[in-house]
Order: structure tokens, then C-alpha cells, then sequence
């Protein structure tokens, strides 16, 4: 089992200290979700541990071993908030890009009924939901997902929870999102990044103590 | 051939930029002669400083989608200044030697 460490992340944009001294890992075979206020440094985190962008300080490391840049190797995958293919893109075409599991993909019924078609025909959510398949069924041990859930309609936020956890079977996810229940039902752990640090989580009334829920 | 195919996504970002430049540039080579050139090049050099910052600016979110396939910011910019050069000299050199440079 691969294991996936963050260390001493620290984080500012100018003078606004976003992540100090920042801990976590992501073990291969589970579910890492992440909850915080707008504007908290959630997408920054998963972008320095990405490897897009570098902050004061930070150590990541796969099975102990330090990578300088994460996404060199493969082995992490990270799903954006903006989206991530090309508009003119078919998710077929993205699909043979990326080296996703085509044969897994095309077992969901939206992925055949829009193989063929651009993303730029396609709804906002439609969107995000490929894309967020696409990502996780391809190579690679460790998934990040930027608010896979947002803009997407409840029904298949219901199916997209049972495929992040299949997928987890075999590569470790780290996600975060707005939408708190979702997060709940899908991750294995629970943190909550607050005044720039990550806090476990273990009950919902935490959530509530320290002023994420009302 | 997933090389070819990922070099050609990220053409489709500056081809409007590469055909201007290029094309304005064979005029003026054709036209002009020989002594254009230190012209063009600086055209294409600030042309090209131009288009990667408005790149920058407003479609930053899109170098993930090149992240995920193992491609660096690095790598992304030697790429499009090899295929921008590359081209513009395909279409240069004739033009000199058509211009009886």
C-alpha cells in the first residue's frame, strides 16, 4: 500500500498567511475528505500537493521518498475547480489522453450517451461529472479531487459517492467540497482546515464547535 | 501519436497568434528582403511574450489539464515556442529563397 505525505506546508498570498504548518497523508485504499470556509486555502492545499504551485515551504512525499514536483510522475491525478478539458475535447477523446479505464467508464450510462459529444454541449454538471470520472479511473495512486460535487445535480452526486468509494479500493483519495453531507458519507477521515491549520474531525458536532455549521 | 495529438491541443491555443505573425511576416520577408528580419524576430519574441501573458492571465486553469499528462509549465512554453519557430521557418525560408534573398 502507497502512502502519500504532506509536511510543513506553508502557504501565503502576500502578507495573508493561508496554510501554516500543514500535516496529513493519504493512505493508498482510502477516503481523505477536507471541509473550510470559502477562501481557507482548500484548493491552494491540493494545488501544493499537486505540485502546480509552491508555497514558503512544503514536503510531500510518496512511500517516504520527497518529489519535488508530483505531477511529474503519474502518480497523482488532480481534478480542477474551473474544469479541466478543452471545450472542443469528447470525453472519448479525453478518455485516450488520459489512459482511463474506457471499459469501466463506458459502463455509466452518461458517458456512453455523451462519448461523442464536446464538452462545450454539454451542462456545467454533466461536465463536472465526467470529468470527474475520467480522473478517477485513470492511472495513477493517488486522486485529488477540487469540489467534484459542486454544480452537480443530487442524483448523481448519489452515484458519484459509490465510485469515488470504489475507486478508493485501489488508490487514495483526497477531496474536498462545499457540500458537507457528501463529504460526510464518502470519506473515511475528516478534517476541517481552519485559521490555516487541518483539525481531525471525528463527530458532525465538531463541525458545528468550531463555527463551520451552524 | 498521443504526443502528435497533445501538441496539436496545445496549437489550437495560439494558431490565430502563429497564422497573424507568420503570414505578416511572409509579406514583409517577401517584400522587404533579408534586412526584416531582426523585425521579425523581435515581432515574434514580444508577440509571443504577449500571448503567454494573456494566456496566463485568463486561461491558467487550463495548464491542468496538461499537469495531469505529466507536462510541466516549463515544457508546455518550449513546446509552443519549438512549433511557433518551427512553422514560421517552414513558410521563411521558401519565402527568402522565392524573394531571391
Amino acid at each position: 500500500m502507497s502512502l502519500l505525505e504532506i509536511d510543513s506546508v506553508n502557504f501565503s498570498y502576500g502578507n495573508n498567511k493561508i496554510l501554516s504548518n500543514i500535516y496529513l497523508k493519504v493512505n493508498q485504499g482510502e477516503v481523505v475528505g477536507f471541509l473550510g470556509r470559502n477562501g481557507c486555502g482548500k484548493s491552494t492545499l491540493l494545488k501544493v500537493i499537486f505540485g502546480s504551485i509552491s508555497g514558503e515551504s512544503q514536503s510531500v512525499r510518496f512511500d517516504g521518498q520527497y518529489i519535488q514536483t508530483p505531477f511529474k510522475t503519474g502518480k497523482v491525478k488532480f481534478l480542477p475547480q474551473d474544469g479541466l478539458f478543452p471545450q472542443f475535447l469528447t470525453p472519448n477523446q479525453a478518455i485516450e489522453l488520459y489512459e482511463a479505464d474506457s471499459v469501466r467508464l463506458l459502463k455509466e450510462p452518461e458517458m456512453i450517451e455523451y462519448a461523442d459529444r464536446p464538452f462545450s454541449e454539454m451542462s456545467g454538471g454533466i461536465v463536472k461529472f465526467i470529468e470527474t470520472l475520467i480522473v478517477l479511473f485513470s492511472p495513477g495512486q493517488f486522486v485529488l479531487l477540487d469540489e467534484p460535487f459542486s454544480y452537480v445535480a443530487p442524483v448523481l452526486v448519489d452515484r458519484l459517492i459509490p465510485l469515488i468509494k470504489e475507486v478508493s479500493q485501489t488508490k487514495g483519495v483526497l477531496l474536498t467540497d462545499h457540500q458537507y453531507r457528501s463529504i460526510l458519507e464518502v470519506s473515511d477521515r475528516l478534517y476541517l482546515l481552519r485559521n490555516q491549520s487541518l483539525r481531525p474531525v471525528k463527530k458532525v458536532q465538531e463541525l458545528q464547535d468550531m463555527g463551520y455549521i451552524g | 501519436m498521443r504526443f502528435a495529438k497533445i501538441l496539436s491541443i496545445l496549437y489550437r491555443d495560439f494558431i490565430v497568434y502563429n497564422l497573424v505573425f507568420t503570414f505578416a511576416g511572409f509579406w514583409y520577408l517577401f517584400f522587404y528582403g533579408r534586412m526584416s528580419l531582426p523585425y521579425l524576430f523581435w515581432i515574434k519574441v514580444v508577440g509571443f511574450l504577449v500571448l503567454g501573458l494573456w494566456y496566463y492571465q485568463t486561461r491558467r486553469h487550463r495548464f491542468y489539464f496538461y499537469y495531469n499528462l505529466g507536462y510541466s509549465l516549463k515544457a508546455l512554453i518550449l513546446y509552443s515556442v519549438s512549433l511557433d519557430s518551427g512553422i514560421a521557418l517552414l513558410i521563411y525560408i521558401p519565402t527568402n529563397v522565392l524573394a531571391g534573398n
